[in-house]
């Protein structure tokens, strides 16, 4: 049992296995429940494969990266990239706790996105599909092919960029940060940013309406107007809320799910949603 | 045609099973729809129709995973059935549109049923097995993509369109009722398990703030991040600090 230890290193191998899981299987099984979750976890099995030994070891590893992710898939790269570097620091001891990878995780997927939306799918997809359809309505039919290269290298070469660039940052970062003072201050401030962003969310993703509509003298009531004027998006809030007391108490998630396809189904044809 | 609507029916279930691909092909109509015309024999007028029924979807941005249309059906199922039927490119772009729509029945039922799948493998992470994974991640969606994506290509070349217009219409109406429902519902599952990750109970203000930003102010995404941004350098800057005086 005292074997001596050994400093555990993701090889360049590892980081290329990494990427190209990254941009093959993200959203391949893309649910409403978790988004890219399982497809994170994926990509980053040759890490963890690397990094940890024990059954427990990897399991505490995977469920770390089955967690709700969702991200726009090119800059957003940058977040695999980062959170290679913080596994690696963790199997080797360093104080890297689960709240400050999924912090670092969910702080960075909500401004990557948003990043990589605007500027892949507002900028470069436009700029480069007014060019080529033109010139295929002009009748040249190799548009599609030139579209297709000059895409095709735009997605992995930002991807790859910032991929690289997120384990480079992770290092260098966390190379400096030894002191678990300094940790326990860095995983609060991220906190601080997830706890926001997931406020946030609540409105941007969970939208929850209600179709009902009352009539009363011709004059009609729409309920969902009301309820809206209490709070925005108050039906969103009620169910997060109370999904997120229902995990605190342990109720699984599995229960929880088949609760929402009762509730959706009966909800559905009786009119509510 | 049987063989070419076999064809079009495993590009349009394999079209979105890479990421990277995702990107290039699956989500522009005018790449899909240029290779669903090579399969069918007819590059060049397929390459005049997807530039035609691109220009209807030039500003679509795809967020979250939520479309305004179902990149598959728009994108190869379209085309395809235009192609066929010797549709003028005109013409097209409102089969397009039509179909691109109604298939967002499928890609509902494709991300519901793939919760499932998420399960299934959250019990191979419970045993620490990265092994199987993959069976998850593709091959179950896979076989999904080929009754919501691949039988209704295969039947929109094989019979025609109208075909499948009916067919879609003859399905239950409370089934899409239902799944939609879900669907607006399955959400708050994430978002939960997502607080649940970040939680701490000090810092419950800060969860009201983003609510207060979005919902109320309605900032984007970028603007709640700087806003988060602010907060953490003041609490960097006035909580912790005061906090670290306390311990000297």
């Amino acid at each position: 049992m005292s074997e001596k230890v050994v400093e555990k290193k993701l090889t360049k191998s590892d980081l290329r296995k990494v990427f190209f899981l990254w941009e093959t299987g993200t959203e391949t099984c893309l649910s409403y429940e978790r988004l890219m979750s399982l497809g994170f976890c994926v990509s980053m099995a040759p890490v963890i494969n690397r990094l940890y030994d024990t059954k427990e070891e990897r399991a505490e590893a995977m469920k770390r990266h089955m967690v709700f992710f969702n991200t726009e898939n090119n800059w957003g790269a940058f977040i695999p990239g980062i959170v290679c570097s913080m596994e690696e620091d963790r199997a080797n001891g360093k104080p890297v706790s689960d709240e400050l990878i999924n912090g670092v995780k969910i702080g960075l997927m909500g401004p990557l996105a948003g990043i990589g939306d605007t500027v892949t799918q507002g900028l470069v997809k436009v700029v480069l599909l007014a060019i080529t359809v033109n010139m295929a309505l002009a009748g040249n039919s190799f548009a599609p092919v030139i579209y297709f290269v000059a895409y095709l290298a735009y997605i992995l070469g930002v991807g790859y960029f910032t991929f690289t660039q997120g384990y480079r940052v992770g290092k260098s970062i966390l190379d400096k940060i030894t002191d678990s003072a300094i940790i326990q201050k860095v995983t609060e401030c991220l906190s601080v940013v997830g706890m926001m962003i997931a406020g946030s969310m609540i409105c941007t993703n969970v939208e929850i309406i209600t179709p009902l509509v009352i009539e009363t003298n011709g004059s009609e009531v729409v309920i969902n107007d009301i309820v809206s004027s209490i709070a925005p998006n108050l039906l969103g809030v009620v169910a997060t809320v109370g999904v997120f007391m229902a995990l605190r108490k342990g109720v699984s998630v599995f229960k929880i799910v088949i609760a929402f396809v009762i509730i959706g189904l009966i909800c559905s044809l009786v009119g509510i949603l | 045609m049987f063989v070419q609507a076999l064809l079009v029916a495993l590009f349009a279930s394999v079209v979105g099973l890479c990421e990277a691909g995702a990107w290039v092909i699956q989500m522009q109509p005018f790449i899909a729809e240029s290779i669903t015309g090579l399969l069918l024999g007819e590059w060049e007028t397929g390459v005049l129709i997807a530039a035609t029924i691109q220009l209807i979807y030039m500003g679509q941005v795809q967020v979250g995973g939520v479309s305004a249309y179902s990149f598959n059906f728009a994108g190869v199922i379209a085309p395809a059935v235009a192609i066929v039927s010797n549709m003028e490119p005109e013409v097209a772009t409102t089969v397009a549109v039509a179909i691109g729509t109604l298939g967002l029945v499928s890609d509902n039922i494709w991300m519901s049923v793939n919760a499932v799948f998420v399960h299934m493998a959250d019990k191979y992470v419970e045993k620490g097995e990265t092994k199987y994974l993959w069976v998850f991640n593709w091959i179950m969606p896979w076989i999904v993509n080929l009754v919501v994506y691949g039988l209704p290509a295969f039947l929109a070349v094989y019979f025609g369109a109208e075909y499948l217009e009916g067919f879609m219409a003859s399905l239950p109406d409370w089934i899409d009722k239902a799944l939609t429902a879900i669907g607006t519902l399955l959400p708050a599952l994430g978002i939960g398990m997502m607080f649940k990750v970040v939680y701490n109970k000090k810092l419950v203000a800060f969860a009201i703030l983003g609510y207060i930003a979005a919902g109320y102010l309605g900032l984007p995404t970028i603007g709640t991040a700087l806003l988060a941004l602010v907060c953490a350098l003041l609490y960097w800057n006035l909580v912790s600090n005061k906090n670290k005086e306390e311990v000297k």
